[in-house]
């Protein structure tokens, strides 16, 4: 009976690579794809954009793109791998850039795809790009040769830098299915390079508008905590007073480092609905226009107060900017929901009542270092 | 006690990883879905209470356990019940057991399925498990306890893995605490009969605990790690995911998995799929040893070859459930029938046993007098 026993597990182990219906994934045969771009074409169509990474001795490139066109975008990477001498796998996709067309007409399904397969991590970035992402991937660009690689790393330098905003798959999903709305990177193609410039915004699944770098700034620091990055204020002249007599043009451009940031949300009342934003920073002036002195008492006590007030301003047009869109991306809506009991707030709820929210800003700008020079 | 017992004795140090292995399975993987179902960002409160409940009923299953000395529950259901009762009573926890193990094996193969081999057909997965099983089980008790201690250390440290996720969390989510009401609290309660089923094997490895005084202090610390196991992954699930993403998501605690990154290893959730066999073969070990020996006792045939016909039944049967609307069907149905034999039962027999023996000590007592 033990030799039985035996001889079974044996022929079953022996026979495991013909049952299991494994399929070999050899890396020279395999196309693996690192970036993929998706285009709203007319009739319903979508339009697929693959980089893969072949491992080819032979070849002279190292990537390979591809274009192909269906009704869903896994039908797209199907008719890629038509076109394909190797296979194409999604196990190394680090990007997926969307146009701005078909984000505006919402990413729901695209996403859920994503969020389906196992073979996609959560971690991917999601870009939306403010041309064709076909013209995005498969332009020359004669400043690198692998497109793929150079947007993922330069999105990952600027999230990980904190410098922009990050949007992940799973964050993208997190905001998608609560109340609060979704927002990914904006990038542009100018001439040979890919920048990374604005922020797009979502109102659930659909792209609604932009906003820039420096209200992204902004956005950032009242979502989450934030510990690099800087930001370029400009103040007039005229209401500086005493410390600025001697500078003769019409502003003052300051620049400070942030340090350390942190950002605290209250809400004030229901009825009407106001929340209150208390941001505290601690920055480094890198870089100021016009030369200040500094050692005179009150200057930096001055300029804070402007700084201040000055941010407070433009935190107020970005918070307006994101009502007028219909757009939440910093989640009051999740932040109502978390404090309110039986709210029962529900993403279309929230959306009727954050077209009358107001908000009470309060920026305490702190200046602890100079750098070199008084 | 024999001394060929003996040999079969285990530390009751062991209960500890025992009590965590055996309820620490399948259900782990993909339990929050459920819970937050019923109780919403409380849910990590129900977790919490659950636990509490289940160390109340193992209670009173070591309380009605100690008032028979060296019996485990199949010897109690016939002096209880009596013959033909006692004998019925069994039969039903050998269903249940057999219920289990398919339930077990299947979820976990479907999990393979999802995430390592979609191709791979159910038959050979099962098979292959199935022998680890087999071979598991005639090694007897001693080689299914050192099972559960080394399996369980292997893969404690996959806790520590909540740390990634963590950095990715959105502490409103928790907030406010308490606004499910009371009928939605206990209705997730219920449905954590699931996960948390697997304890119920203490009323058979009890007879076997070396110091009996000491097993109701190693089973609770072992409840009390399971429950803080759980209590913790559901804490950092709800912080983790907004409410709509975790009501679609399966896999729960595996889809947490997939934002670690390293840089020698892209996907750490492959690893962990694959260390989960270590966690649910303990499982399946216990529940067909269990079961084997009530069949044994009942029938009088041997414990092997009872072993052939139980394994070989689940086997057909785990392949027979092939799509996943009628894998969470019978997942519904076990989770119902659970919640009687694993918490409502052993507090009914806690009472039978109790008023039984007070009987007797009545009527001893009346006989003594005159």
């Amino acid at each position: 009976m033990k030799r039985f026993n035996l001889i079974f597990l044996v022929v079953l182990v022996l026979s495991l690579p013909f049952t299991l219906h494994l399929k070999a994934n050899v890396l020279e045969k395999l196309g693996m794809v690192i970036a993929s771009g998706y285009d709203k074409v007319d009739g319903n169509k979508i339009k697929g954009t693959y980089v893969l990474h072949q491992i080819d001795p032979s070849s002279k490139s190292t990537i390979l793109t591809i274009t192909s066109e269906s009704l869903t975008s896994k039908g797209a990477r199907v008719a890629a791998n038509r076109q394909s001498h190797k296979k194409v796998v999604a196990g190394q996709m680090r990007v997926v850039i969307y146009d701005y067309k078909l984000a505006q007409s919402g990413l729901s399904t695209l996403v859920d795809t994503l969020f389906r397969d196992a073979s996609v991590a959560s971690t991917i970035y999601m870009a939306v790009s403010k041309e064709s992402a076909e013209d995005l991937l498969t332009h020359k660009y004669t400043q690198f040769s692998d497109v793929g690689s150079f947007i993922v790393d330069d999105i990952q330098q600027n999230i990980l830098g904190e410098q922009m905003i990050s949007g992940t798959l799973h964050e993208f999903l997190s905001a998608l299915y609560s109340t609060a709305d979704p927002m990914v990177p904006l990038l542009q193609r100018k001439g040979d390079s890919v920048e990374l410039k604005n922020v797009a915004l979502f109102n659930g699944d659909k792209l609604v508008g932009t906003v820039g770098p420096r209200e992204a700034f902004f956005l950032k620091t009242i979502r989450d905590r934030y510990k690099s990055g800087s930001i370029e204020l400009s103040l007039a002249t005229n209401q500086l007073g005493d410390i600025a007599k001697n500078v003769k043009e019409k502003t003052v451009r300051i620049v400070i480092e942030n340090i350390a940031s942190s950002c605290t949300k209250k809400l004030i009342s229901q009825n009407p609905l106001k929340f209150q934003v208390n941001i505290k920073m601690k920055g480094v002036l890198t870089e100021s226009s016009a030369q200040l002195d500094f050692r005179q008492v009150g200057v930096i006590q001055t300029l804070q107060k402007k700084l201040d007030d000055e941010s407070e301003k433009q935190i107020q047009i970005l918070l307006k900017k994101l009502i007028s869109l219909d757009s939440d991306p910093i989640g009051f809506g999740e932040f109502f929901r978390s404090r309110v009991y039986h709210s029962n707030l529900t993403s279309d709820k929230w959306h009727d009542m954050y077209k009358s929210a107001s908000y009470d800003v309060h920026v305490d700008i702190r200046i602890v270092r100079m750098g070199q020079i008084q | 006690m024999s001394k060929t017992r003996q040999t079969y004795m285990y530390s009751s140090f062991l209960l500890i990883f025992i009590i965590h292995d055996a309820q620490v399975g399948v259900g782990l993987p993909g339990y929050q879905r459920v819970v937050y179902q019923l109780a919403g960002h409380d849910a990590w409160i129900t977790v919490l209470i659950t636990g509490i409940i289940t160390q109340l009923v193992v209670w009173m299953m070591i309380k009605t356990l100690a008032k028979f000395e060296n019996k485990d529950l199949y010897d109690i259901h016939l002096v209880v019940y009596g013959k033909f009762l006692g004998n019925v009573a069994n039969l039903i926890y050998t269903v249940y057991f057999l219920f289990a193990t398919i339930i077990v094996m299947r979820n976990y193969i479907e999990m393979i399925q999802v995430w390592l081999f979609p191709n791979a057909p159910t038959w050979v997965l099962t098979l292959l498990i199935a022998s680890i099983v087999f071979y598991g089980v005639t090694g007897g008790l001693r080689t299914i306890v050192g099972a559960c201690f080394i399996f369980v250390t292997i893969t404690i440290w996959l806790i520590f893995l909540l740390y990634f996720p963590l950095k990715y969390a959105d502490w409103t989510g928790i907030l406010p605490i308490l606004e499910t009401d009371m009928s939605h609290l206990s209705k997730g309660v219920l449905s954590m009969s699931f996960t948390m089923a697997g304890f119920e094997i203490l009323y058979f490895i009890y007879a076997y605990a070396k110091d009996k005084s000491k097993v109701q202090r190693y089973s609770q610390i072992g409840l009390m790690s399971v429950t803080f196991v759980y209590t913790v992954v559901m804490f950092v699930t709800i912080v983790f995911y907004s409410g709509g993403e975790l009501l679609k998501t399966d896999w729960a605690t595996f889809t947490m998995l997939k934002i670690i990154k390293f840089s020698f290893l892209e996907r750490f959730e492959y690893i962990g799929v694959s260390l989960w066999l270590l966690v649910i073969v303990p499982n399946l070990l216990m529940y067909s040893w269990a079961a084997t020996r009530g069949l044994k006792r009942t029938f009088a045939w041997k414990q092997k070859y009872w072993l052939y016909v139980f394994i070989g039944v689940a086997c057909i049967a785990c392949s027979l459930i092939e799509s996943r609307i009628q894998i969470n069907r019978i997942n519904n149905l076990f989770s119902k029938l659970a919640v009687y034999i694993v918490y409502v039962y052993p507090v009914v027999l806690f009472v039978i046993v109790n008023f039984h023996s007070w009987k007797q000590k009545k009527r001893s007592h009346t006989e003594v007098i005159p």
